[in-house]
């Protein structure tokens, strides 16, 4: 089955680092049963893959772990 | 119709998930299988782990495969209230195909502490298994089922396991998945044939088909070692030859497994082995004559309202007598000459009935378990 282009990359970035936290939004699937905010931003992940949202250019169009530009 | 969806047991574990990235990445994956209750426990789980359940849900290839819900504890727990409840939120925030769980007890305190035993067949443990099967029903909303218990206690119990998972799962019109290494298992342990074996079991309920590795266990009561399915090997020649033979006796699977646990796949060669392990089942399953039905229609019908979760109270008291003897025996003398005088001894347990080096295996399973997973 095809997966979505995104998921993958995802997966290649989250299981490299560690598959418990690896990316920079983690799901807390408590809150989003309790009808809470389930997405917590983690500092400092994007920069652990070397990701810089600041500068610019074509490998920082997009971020594979957080999905941010 | 289309042939079996060759699937992987995929859970949140990160040697697994590096062994299955590479054939995700080409698209051989057609479905994957997810333990489920594995992760109840856990708060924060990788949103591409979501993810990747949402799009296999979504394309209706995700099955949800439950280990800890403890289908015959004779008593009703909060933590299998518990367990229905979460299924129950799960089944709404992921799309799975059918709901499975495991056919026997949990040995332990708790269900995260134990290993999977079976009970003795009578009235009331065929009543106590329909109730909870339609309790797991009503909570999924999904086709539900049971797999086959690889340990047994004597040959006399493996050839009624098949009859007794039909009767369980009739009344919630339910699917067996037919754990073939665990088949495996028993002729290993038994020296049964593999044709005199599945013959007992209801072929035209599986649904799903599991194929793994496991281990070789001395015994000092056996020449020859027991079959373990632990799940950290390699599939066996023997059991794809299961497979190969077997899948057309099974018109109605529309799954087919591989499960390997994560600790076993520590270096490049085991997941290395273990992707060449899901590409030769494919490949069995792509060449297979099988010719598959219309996909039987497993949809349960429930009553509006379920009365309140059957109990039995005996059972329950039998079944700690049980687990505590297998956990805390200093040694397989020390067991028998304990359990023939407990409350169990001349019982419908027939544990004098039992083959030897089974029971001796039960006691190193419960040892080695009762701490936890």
């Amino acid at each position: 089955m095809k997966l979505s282009k995104s998921l993958l990359t995802a997966m290649v970035v989250g299981i490299g680092i560690g598959a418990s936290v690896s990316s920079c939004t983690k799901l807390n699937l408590e809150k989003e049963f309790n009808g809470e905010n389930p997405r917590e931003q983690v500092d400092g992940t994007c920069e652990d893959i070397d990701i810089d949202h600041d500068s610019g250019g074509e490998e920082t169009d997009y971020c594979p772990a957080c999905g941010l530009g | 119709m289309p042939k079996p969806l060759a699937s992987v047991a995929c859970n949140l574990d990160r040697n697994l998930l590096q062994a299955t990235l590479p054939l995700l990445q080409a698209e051989q994956v057609e479905a994957i299988e997810w333990s489920f209750d594995t992760l109840f426990k856990v708060r924060d789980i990788p949103e591409w782990f979501v993810q990747l359940l949402r799009e296999f849900g979504e394309a209706g290839r995700l099955v949800g495969h439950g280990v800890y819900f403890s289908l015959f504890s004779g008593k009703w727990t909060a933590d299998q209230e518990d367990w229905l409840r979460r299924l129950r939120r799960m089944s709404q925030e992921f799309r799975f195909d059918h709901i499975s769980e495991h056919f026997g007890f949990l040995t332990g305190e708790h269900f995260h502490k134990g290993a999977p035993l079976s009970v003795p067949f009578n009235a009331k443990t065929l009543r106590l298994g329909q109730d909870r099967l339609m309790r797991i029903a009503d909570a999924c909303g999904v086709p539900v089922g049971l797999e086959n218990l690889a340990f047994a206690f004597s040959p006399d119990e493996v050839r009624r396991q098949g009859e007794v998972l039909d009767k369980l799962l009739e009344p919630v019109n339910g699917f067996l998945i037919l754990d073939l290494h665990n088949v495996y298992c028993q002729l290993e342990n038994f020296g049964l044939e593999a044709n005199d074996l599945l013959n007992y079991l209801p072929l035209d309920r599986v649904r799903e088909i599991h194929i793994s590795g496991g281990s070789w266990e001395p015994s000092d009561l056996r020449e020859t070692a027991i079959r373990r399915d632990t799940h950290d090997e390699g599939v066996p020649d023997a059991v794809f030859d299961l497979l190969a033979r077997h899948l057309p006796d099974c018109p109605s699977t529309r799954f087919v497994v591989l499960e390997q646990i994560g600790i076993s796949l520590n270096g490049e060669a085991q997941q290395s082995r273990f992707r060449q392990d899901f590409l030769r089942m494919k490949e069995l399953v792509e060449a297979s004559p099988m010719q598959a039905e219309a996909h039987r229609n497993f949809q349960p019908e429930l009553p509006a309202t379920l009365p309140p979760p059957l109990e039995d109270a005996e059972l329950a008291a039998e079944q700690e007598v049980l687990s505590g003897l297998l956990e805390s025996a200093a040694d397989y003398p020390a067991l028998r000459a304990a359990l023939a005088g407990s409350p169990i001894a001349e019982s419908d347990w027939d544990w004098e009935g039992w083959t030897p080096y089974m029971l001796e295996t039960a006691m190193k399973i419960a040892q080695k378990w009762k701490e936890g997973w």
